[in-house]
């Protein structure tokens, strides 16, 4: 596994982009139905709302993934892994592409937190979500689970 | 969304936005409603990670800015919840695009794209006052409206 990041006084993760997470990693983004929506201007009649990439406003929050390699390090299947009744598809996007748009990307498992599964391959994408930058980001987004009839960007 | 009395035991965001709603009547108030209720009522990490539901105070302002912005037949918008407790009412018409960006009482990141011979994109950053985006949901929503109204 990857060295655990450092934490501030209230155990939140310090932001950093980490390098042992490398430029041809993956990290996929679960997605919840409740962020598809219908837009008739892209083919498929749907589309993921910009909802999809956006960080938590929690302190030292970014925008959370899962890390496929890591994932794929454990002896967890990684489309098992993300995949459910709750959240039936899932993107992708190379670490690399994001680095290129200025995000840094770490390491922040969920362990032993109150309400949650625990987590050890959860990471974090840290920068700016602004419009055009979601834009960008949903571009150099990939299917991991693909729902059907679904597009990812709005064209 | 029917109100349960039955059993007097209306879920405190039907009761309290029933109050509080002046149109029960229009589509995109039911509609609205029935996706608040149920964003509020998401379980944490309902996104797979540490996701709160989308908070009360959140899903009550708005139904405020719905109030404030839409007419008797305004199309009932789409409203997905964001990952720190906010929400985002959004309309996707081929006219064009409008997101309002909850994140907050009184914080909103308004966005909208019109499409045409003079397509028009705007981010706003609105508190209180949402008049400069009902021109643009007319556009988006009711485009022959909008065009009689501008002639």
């Amino acid at each position: 596994m990857l060295t655990s990041p450092l934490h501030n006084g209230r155990n939140r993760v310090i932001p950093h982009d980490h390098e042992e997470i490398l430029p041809e990693n993956w990290v996929i983004r679960r997605i919840s139905p409740a962020w598809i929506v219908k837009d008739p201007k892209v083919t498929e009649g749907r589309r993921l709302s910009s909802q999809t990439w956006e960080a938590s406003s929690d302190e030292n929050g970014g925008m959370s993934v899962d890390l496929l390699a890591q994932i794929e390090e454990s002896d967890y299947d990684p489309v098992s892994f993300v995949t459910s009744p709750r959240w039936p598809c899932s993107i992708k996007m190379l670490v690399l592409s994001l680095r290129q748009l200025g995000y840094e990307v770490g390491y922040d498992p969920i362990l032993d937190e109150d309400s949650l599964e625990d987590n050890p391959f959860h990471g974090q994408v840290w920068g700016s979500f602004s419009k055009p930058n979601q834009d960008a980001l949903s571009k150099i987004s990939e299917w991991f689970v693909q729902m059907p009839n679904v597009s990812i960007t709005k064209g | 969304m029917p109100i349960d009395t039955s059993s007097g035991n209306k879920s405190f965001f039907q009761k309290y936005s029933y109050e509080l709603g002046r149109n029960p009547d229009h589509e995109w108030y039911k509609s609205a409603m029935k996706s608040l209720e149920y964003l509020t009522q998401l379980p944490v990490g309902w996104d797979g990670y540490r996701a709160p539901p989308v908070s009360f105070t959140n899903a009550v302002f708005a139904l405020q800015v719905l109030n404030s912005i839409c007419r008797p037949n305004t199309t009932p918008p789409q409203i997905v919840p964001g990952v720190s407790g906010n929400l985002q009412i959004e309309w996707h018409t081929q006219e064009g695009d409008l997101e309002l960006n909850i994140r907050s009482p009184f914080n909103v990141i308004a966005w909208y794209s019109i499409l045409g011979i003079n397509p028009i994109e705007e981010e706003l950053h609105l508190t209180n006052d949402f008049i400069r985006i009902v021109e643009p949901l007319t556009t988006i929503t009711e485009p022959v409206i909008a065009h009689l109204a501008a002639a």
